[in-house]
């Protein structure tokens, strides 16, 4: 675990919006921010999530493919995206990460 | 379709803004959310959605692209920095010359400024004319109209909204207030003046102020002077009219002061139904033929000037009793009288687009000499740096970012620069507002101002990095690295064209500022005509005009005081005018603008003025006082006869006829500009005469006028004592080119020292680079003698060349100047020959400092190291 680079809270986020609609083949931009929108309530600029998915493509943790032509795209072929296997197991080990964090810290108070 | 056009300008900065593994998908999915908001929601909210979202991604990655080009300049700054550490000297001189040389530009841009902005406060100011006269010639000859005109046009033409009438009476008035007696200047206006202009009231109703014939208005100052702190509206102010009647006039409003920059410029308004009391010649408003009231209409927007002058010119045209009237009448807008009136009759203290045109271009050209020397200097500092240019390149750097490095450290010395100018125009402006009469301050909050400053700062330092930065960006990093490149030579050629350039334009100033000293000494030692000398003219009104005669006795019992005389306007501000005359027997009026002055039996032995026929006025000829005339030898020749004496001469104005008895040789009544105008003198009886001219010998000044003191108090009943010199007076007449020479000598002084200053750098910079060459030639046996010379007659060269440029184009300027004048000095080859003795000298000296210092120094210190 040397050396780990620890994903952004964004990048984060960006990857489970994937991993959840990718089975659909509808992970894309307008897809994966109203997604974010739904789950945390937060309103993020449009341009805000390519920043962290450029970054995500970068590193090889995601990928894209074209969709078949569609009509609302005007016969055109959509770019979609999906996790590579780099990315599913970089997902895990934030997950497991997040898990070791939470474990043995004493009990919070509070609203939730 | 619109926003389809506005989705492609989105798409594009998009596309710059994105890093490029996402920018495809990325407009993909941006088109696809903007169509469906606009789907849902309508084409108005999908716009504003659109703009939000692209708007808001520009901090955030402006800041990386911030970030690292902040990473860049740091490092240019750096280098910067060193490089004016270790060129300390020329780093200096570099400095200093382009900040006295923005000082001066700056210094000059104030005073345009102020200049120009002159009558912008009126609300109405765009829509508000003067009604200006030209004569056949084509001559604006006057600011003044006929007395019913205004009234007539405002009933008219109902595009004319307004009008109102000014008039000074030319003269000043006596007005006083209890123990308070004061000479003022007084305008009469109509009603609507203060409706019109924007001159607010802060005490009474502009409505109804001037509504009485014996109201008066006055400025706050005014009221101050005379009430102190007492409440000035309904007190009662007793005025001398020029018909010698003491008038009362109530005060029924209090003006804001009037404003520094209006061209109308008084303390004390009257209403116009006051004039037939206050001034002597007017009788009847309905006069046609009373020419002597500036004209002010205020029109409705945008209507067709040309139509509205051919109309003034008509309705002129239609009421005027002579049969041709030649005159035509413009529009002159409020904004442009200021500095477009060269007329004969005008209010005092305009200015004038020409001296603003000549400062622009002096500005210009010292701007332009700094520039090259900022330039020249630079180029040779960045020669040395090469290397540095080699380095960058081989490391990556592309040429746009070394000519953006070269412009930016340019642009950092002219801020730096620009500072040094501020702090001296900040130090300088006190000396320069004595010289130019004017009140100026350096506002820097002034917007104008602060963007003028950016203009200086980009053009010069455009101007002077331009050069260096596309010439030094071109280098090839293998030549220049190896050692091939000879990088100093290239510019050479380039630098000498720059000191010839700023040579020529200082040896333009040079002789264009000696041709104006010239003529000015040649216009106050020209030959006037008449004794100007210890001459001493005092007004007369009141009890002292009454006692006129028992007074010039009296004076006159004063050994020193050798002469006295009388005459109904100022010998040298003649305004009154005939518009034409005939020889008794001619059927052709000769119609020409003919001065008219009166004048009393002394006046010719006074101001010793010679006859070449006739006679002059004589006590031995009763009849003189009311039958005789002098003509000057310009009407002589306009009437066109031989043997005028004893002819009689019809003086249409006045419709009578007197007899000619004698020609007075010309003599200058006017400024030297133009050329001596015909006149009528006429002795007429003493209640006309407003002058008194006292000829005092030379030894006894102040006794001759404590004496006169005493003499006037005895009479004056309590006016106040006033004198002038007569030659004061004159000397004033070329006040304006008085100043100008005044101004041009300073900035000529500037532009020499900046050029030497450029010279002294690139010389000493020179002889820098030629250390080794020098050390060589004197080991070889070269005398210093020689060395020196070596150095210096390249240099020497130049400076000629530039005299050789600047001599034609200076030539020409002057030549046009001189123009002005009707009487002008020879323009002489010794100013050109002295300009370049002068110029050659400085620079040599210059040079030759450095010259010595290099072929003295010892030989064995520069080759030491090799």
């Amino acid at each position: 675990m040397e050396n780990m680079r620890i994903l952004s809270r964004k990048e984060e986020m960006i990857l489970l919006a994937i991993w959840k609609l990718q089975n659909d083949d509808s992970a894309y931009g307008v897809t994966i921010r109203s997604y974010i929108e739904k789950m945390t309530g937060i309103k993020w600029l449009f341009g805000a999530i390519y920043g962290p998915l450029g970054r995500l493509v970068d590193f090889g943790y995601v990928e894209s493919y074209e969709s078949d032509p569609l009509p609302e795209r005007g016969g055109r072929r959509k770019i979609l995206y999906r996790l590579t296997s780099k990315g599913k197991t970089e997902l895990l080990t934030v997950n497991k990460l997040n898990k070791a964090m939470w474990q043995d810290v004493p009990p919070l108070r509070g609203k939730s | 379709m619109d926003t389809q056009k506005k989705i492609t300008v989105k798409h594009r900065i998009l596309g710059r803004l994105l890093r490029s593994s996402v920018r495809e998908p990325a407009l993909q999915d941006f088109d696809e959310q903007l169509a469906q908001i606009k789907r849902c929601r309508g084409p108005l909210i999908a716009t504003l959605w659109l703009c939000v979202q692209v708007f808001s991604l520009i901090p955030s990655l402006l800041k990386d692209s911030v970030y690292w080009s902040a990473a860049m300049l740091k490092n240019y700054f750096k280098i910067a920095l060193r490089n004016i550490r270790r060129h300390k000297g020329y780093s200096f001189i570099n400095i200093a010359g382009l900040a006295i040389g923005m000082a001066c530009t700056l210094l000059i841009l104030l005073w345009i400024q102020d200049e120009l902005s002159f009558d912008r406060f009126h609300e109405n100011g765009s829509n508000i004319y003067r009604i200006i006269v030209e004569d056949e010639q084509g001559m604006q000859s006057a600011g003044t109209c006929p007395i019913p005109l205004a009234p007539h046009l405002k009933q008219t033409y109902p595009e004319i909204l307004d009008s109102t009438r000014f008039c000074n009476g030319f003269q000043k008035f006596l007005v006083e207030f209890d123990e308070k007696v004061y000479s003022e200047e007084i305008g009469i206006v109509d009603p609507s003046f203060l409706t019109m202009f924007t001159f607010p009231l802060l005490k009474g109703d502009p409505q109804t102020a001037l509504e009485d014939p014996y109201s008066l208005i006055m400025t706050e100052k005014m009221a101050k002077k005379y009430f102190g702190s007492d409440d000035p509206i309904g007190k009662v102010i007793r005025i001398l009219s020029s018909r010698k009647q003491t008038i009362s006039f109530t005060v029924t409003g209090i003006l804001e002061d009037i404003p520094r920059h209006s061209h109308l410029q008084f303390q004390i308004f009257l209403p116009f139904q006051a004039l037939d009391e206050m001034v002597w010649w007017v009788r009847d408003f309905e006069k046609w033929s009373d020419w002597s009231y500036f004209t002010y209409i205020l029109t409705k927007p945008g209507i067709s000037i040309p139509e509205l002058n051919r109309k003034i010119t008509d309705l002129v045209g239609q009421n005027d009793e002579g049969d041709d009237l030649t005159s035509k009448f413009f529009l002159q807008q409020l904004a442009k009288i200021h500095l477009y009136s060269h007329f004969k009759y005008d209010l005092a203290g305009h200015g004038d687009i020409r001296t603003i045109y000549i400062f622009a271009i002096v500005a210009a050209f010292i701007l332009l000499i700094a520039c090259a020397n900022f330039m020249n200097l630079s180029t040779a500092r960045f020669s040395n740096r090469s290397k540095e240019v080699g380095l960058r390149k081989t490391i990556g750097a592309h040429r746009a970012q070394l000519v953006k490095q070269f412009l930016g450290e340019s642009m950092f010395f002219v801020l730096i620069a620009l500072i040094v100018a501020l702090i001296l125009i900040k130090l300088s402006l006190p000396l320069f507002n004595q010289l130019t009469g004017k009140p100026l301050n350096l506002n820097l909050a002034d917007l104008s101002f602060l963007l003028s400053l950016v203009a200086v700062i980009f053009f010069t330092g455009s101007m002077a990095g331009c050069y260096p930065a596309i010439f030094l960006s071109a280098f090839q990093p293998a030549d220049v690295l190896k050692g091939t490149s000879r990088a100093f030579s290239k510019g050479v050629f380039f630098r000498k064209f720059l000191v010839v350039f700023q040579f020529s334009l200082s040896i333009i100033i040079i002789i264009c500022t000696t041709i104006v000293y010239n003529q000015l000494t040649f216009v106050r030692n020209k030959k006037l005509g008449f004794d100007k000398d210890n001459m001493i003219h005092l007004p007369l009104s009141g009890t002292i005009l009454a006692n006129y005669d028992v007074i010039g006795n009296e004076l006159l019992s004063n050994p020193h005081i050798s002469a006295v005389a009388a005459s109904d306007q100022l010998l040298t501000q003649i305004f009154r005018a005939s518009t034409g005359a005939k020889l008794e027997g001619d059927v052709v009026c000769e119609y020409t603008s003919i001065n008219f002055l009166t004048v009393d039996f002394h006046f010719f032995d006074t101001f010793d003025m010679k006859l070449s026929e006739g006679r002059s006025f004589s006590e031995e000829f009763p009849t003189d006082a009311d039958e005789a005339v002098i003509i000057n030898q310009t009407l002589a020749k306009i009437l066109g006869e031989e043997n005028l004496i004893g002819k009689k001469l019809y003086n249409y104005s006045e419709s009578r006829t007197r007899q000619i008895i004698g020609i007075v040789e010309d003599f200058h009544f006017e400024s030297l500009h133009s050329q001596v105008k015909p006149l009528m003198i006429v002795a007429q009886s003493s209640s006309d005469y407003k002058f008194m001219y006292v000829k005092i010998g030379p030894g006894a000044i102040s006794s001759s006028i404590s004496f006169l003191k005493n003499t006037w108090k005895k009479y004056s009943s309590g006016n106040p004592f006033e004198y002038h010199f007569l030659d004061q007076i004159i000397d004033q007449l070329y006040a304006s080119e008085k100043r100008m020479g005044k101004i041009f000598l300073n900035f000529a002084f500037l532009a020499i020292f900046i050029s030497c200053l450029g010279l002294f750098g690139l010389a000493s910079f020179s002889a820098e680079q030629r250390t080794k060459e020098i050390g060589i030639r004197r080991v070889l046996g070269a005398s210093a003698g020689n060395i020196i010379y070596a150095l210096t007659v390249d240099f020497s060269k130049w400076v000629l060349a530039a005299n050789v440029i600047a001599w034609p184009i200076a030539y020409f300027t002057m030549q046009k100047w001189l123009q002005n004048f009707a009487f002008k000095t020879d323009m002489g080859l010794w100013v050109f020959a002295m300009s370049a003795a002068a110029s050659l000298t400085i620079a040599l000296i210059t040079v030759g400092y450095q010259s010595v210092k290099a072929a003295l120094a010892n030989p064995a210190d520069s080759l030491r190291y090799e």
